[in-house]
């Protein structure tokens, strides 16, 4: 009986106790970049790459991580034994990559390994091989693997763009058909022509694409294919033959063709080359572009007496109005996850770059710039390119969806536009 | 015979006149003693009066016996009677009136004791009253020091409420300054975390109690914790309110200022 008294004293006290333990509510943070040190990997002088650099920029240019200087690092371990992790973290680096390449005839492999400085321990080993060309698509692996260890979410450095180049000089070449590392490394030329090329955008498995060429001295789309570069031609109607989106099947493309009057959507299957009138008005609209699931078409419409953005359903026809702030809302393109679209936006006069909530209708606008246009979004749904002007040129900027990070791709020669983010291959 | 009857009735009459007394003084006397109401012990005063009562009708047995006189020695005889009787009488009277003075110092005595005991019982009665109020002087003398305690108890606590508040703001400010979260944070996202501190206000463990669901966001608050690694402010803190509060803390990151 005593004991059970005791116990139950005991009890009542330690249910107490537990009651007195402090509860503390973090409900706020900050954006700022985890510190992270690069170290360069062993025996990777000499390389016709700087690995380390090409990581540690991409890593960089996400904005979630801040590179530690590679002139700040007391050692440069290649192996866990020789990692101090008092120092790294003296230093203030919250991640620690270290690793080693090894070169045979024909191919390289790296061996990485990533550590929780401040957990004090391994969080990511593994090995990534590439050809005698490779070592950018190694560290562009690296950085994704790292990126999505860390932030939860899949990384885009291996993924590539197009873009549209003008060299402003008339000639053979004056337009280009460019592709591209996401960091603008590693550009060729896919087409080029004295007659403007427009709209390149991916076929969703990231080997196609499509885009419009002015070559047959009237605007056609073409699909051009990335491992033959051979090239077919979809459209060849009178007037307006433009903005081609291929469906998320891959087997449609949505366009805008004016070959009944004023301009109108089409999807035409590209088997077949069979199309489908899918708006039917005296109106302007354009810019078609897929909802995730393939079950609607959104689009540029001036129907409602300003450009505003709205969403056919394919099977019924029925249109709705998707944005309803400000007098100009064009070039929709919706986020991977399908929550969100983003958009060219006016607003004061000045055009940006904004993305709307589709659920909630809130609209944010993301950058600062203006004549901002043709936004694209990254796969993994964090970033997007956008087309700018910068010192009186076409540039491309990048910024997160969440507007906390925002860059400058390089400039190029000429005026560059129209950028378009490819799928994951 | 019409002569010497006097001479018999005269003792004869003293005698029964002395028992009549006597009887008197007895019953009279046992009348006279009520039970006196306010006795808590009535049986003891009892007990001495039945004691008195046996005694009484013993002397009545030597006077019987003057009876048997020889009539021829009259007049000596009368005259010594007489004395006898006188003395008898005396003596009979000095023992009534020992016995009255006797009755009377007893009934002084009982009611002297009575007085006594009335007295007694006012003493204890009043002792007892005495002994109420003091209990209940104490009673509310402890009552006002527990009060007081009480009250300095709740200010102390409320003191230490204050303490506890301030350094927590100073932990969670401290810790959401080094919470950078990941590009998939988002709203709603919850991490529950215990961690434990030595009175230098160093973090020595960091426990997550409760997932996210999302690894990078656990990590990161985790990370936040560990960057921080001491509140150097705990050290000033008093040893009794650190080992009452900050031994053990649980945290919940709960990011509300995320925009997605």
């Amino acid at each position: 009986m005593i004991y059970r008294i005791v116990l139950v004293i005991a009890m009542a006290l330690m249910a107490h106790r537990a009651d007195a333990n402090l509860f503390i509510e973090i409900n706020r943070g900050n954006n700022n970049p985890a510190p992270i040190a690069v170290v360069p990997f062993a025996n990777a002088n000499g390389l016709p790459e700087d690995v380390q650099k090409v990581i540690a920029a991409d890593l960089e240019r996400s904005g979630f991580f801040q590179p530690i200087p590679k002139t700040d690092m007391l050692s440069m371990p290649a192996s866990r034994n020789e990692v101090v992790f008092r120092d790294w973290r003296m230093l203030g680096a919250n991640f620690l990559l270290i690793g080693a390449l090894t070169s045979e005839p024909g191919k390289y492999s790296v061996r990485y390994e990533l550590y929780d400085v401040l957990a004090q321990k391994n969080i990511l080993t593994a090995t990534v091989s590439g050809g005698p060309n490779g070592l950018r698509d190694i560290a562009h692996a690296i950085s994704d693997a790292v990126y999505e260890k860390i932030t939860g979410i899949r990384g885009i450095f291996s993924t590539k763009m197009l873009y549209v180049q003008d060299m402003r000089r008339p000639g053979r070449d004056r337009y280009r058909l460019m592709y591209a590392d996401v960091d603008g490394a590693r550009a060729r030329v896919l087409q080029s022509s004295s007659e403007p090329i427009l709209s390149p955008t991916w076929a969703p498995d990231g080997k196609r694409i499509a885009y419009v060429s002015f070559e047959t001295s009237r605007p056609a789309i073409f699909i051009m294919d990335l491992a033959t570069g051979r090239k077919t031609q979809m459209t060849n109607f009178k007037g307006l033959n433009g903005a081609p989106a291929f469906s998320p099947d891959g087997q449609h493309l949505a366009m805008v063709l004016s070959k009944d009057g004023a301009p109108d959507i089409y999807v035409m299957s590209i088997a077949t080359q069979r199309l489908r009138r899918i708006t039917n008005d005296h109106y302007i609209d354009t810019e078609p572009n897929w909802s995730v699931d393939g079950k609607a078409v959104i689009f540029t419409s001036n129907r409602g007496g300003s450009p505003q953005i709205y969403q056919v359903n394919l099977n019924s026809g029925r249109p709705e109005r998707l944005t309803f702030e400000g007098d100009y809302n064009a070039r929709p393109r919706v986020s991977p996850d399908g929550k969100s679209l983003v958009m060219v936006h006016r607003h004061n006069g000045v055009f940006h770059i904004a993305s709307q909530d589709i659920a909630s209708g809130n609209m944010r606008i993301l950058t600062e710039t203006w004549l901002d246009e043709s936004p694209s979004i990254a796969p993994n749904g964090a970033m997007l390119l956008y087309a700018t002007q910068h010192n009186n040129k076409g540039v491309l900027g990048a910024v997160s969806m969440d507007a906390g990070v925002k860059f400058r791709l390089p400039s190029t020669e000429g005026d560059v536009r129209e950028p378009a983010w490819s799928p994951y291959f | 015979m019409m002569m010497r009857l006097p001479l018999i009735v005269v003792p004869v009459l003293a005698s029964a006149l002395l028992h009549g007394l006597l009887i008197w003084a007895v019953i009279h006397r046992w009348q006279q003693t009520p039970k006196p109401p306010e006795f808590k012990q009535p049986e003891f005063v009892q007990a001495r009066l039945v004691e008195l009562k046996a005694k009484a009708p013993e002397k009545k047995a030597p006077p019987k016996q003057v009876n048997k006189v020889d009539l021829t020695a009259q007049k000596k005889r009368e005259a010594a009677e007489r004395k006898q009787r006188e003395q008898e009488a005396a003596k009979q009277k000095a023992i009534a009136d020992q016995k009255a003075a006797d009755a009377k110092r007893n009934q002084k005595e009982l009611e002297q004791r009575k007085l006594a005991e009335q007295k007694a019982e006012r003493e204890k009665k009043a002792a007892a009253e005495r002994k109420a109020k003091e209990l209940e002087r104490k009673r509310q003398q402890e009552a006002l020091e527990k009060a007081m305690r009480d009250e300095e108890r709740m200010l102390a606590e409320q003191a230490e409420a204050q303490v506890v508040s301030s350094y927590k703001s100073i932990i969670m400010e401290r810790i959401a300054q080094r919470w950078s979260r990941p590009p998939s944070a988002r709203r709603g996202m919850m991490c529950d975390l215990v961690i434990q501190l030595v009175p230098t206000g160093k973090i020595i463990t960091v426990n997550i109690t409760k997932s996210s669901g999302n690894d990078a966001f656990d990590r990161s608050a985790e990370h936040a914790v560990r960057a921080v690694d001491t509140i150097p402010e705990l050290k000033n803190m008093d040893i009794a309110i650190f080992e009452r509060n900050f031994r053990t803390i649980h945290l919940r990151f709960n990011p509300e200022d995320l925009r997605l």
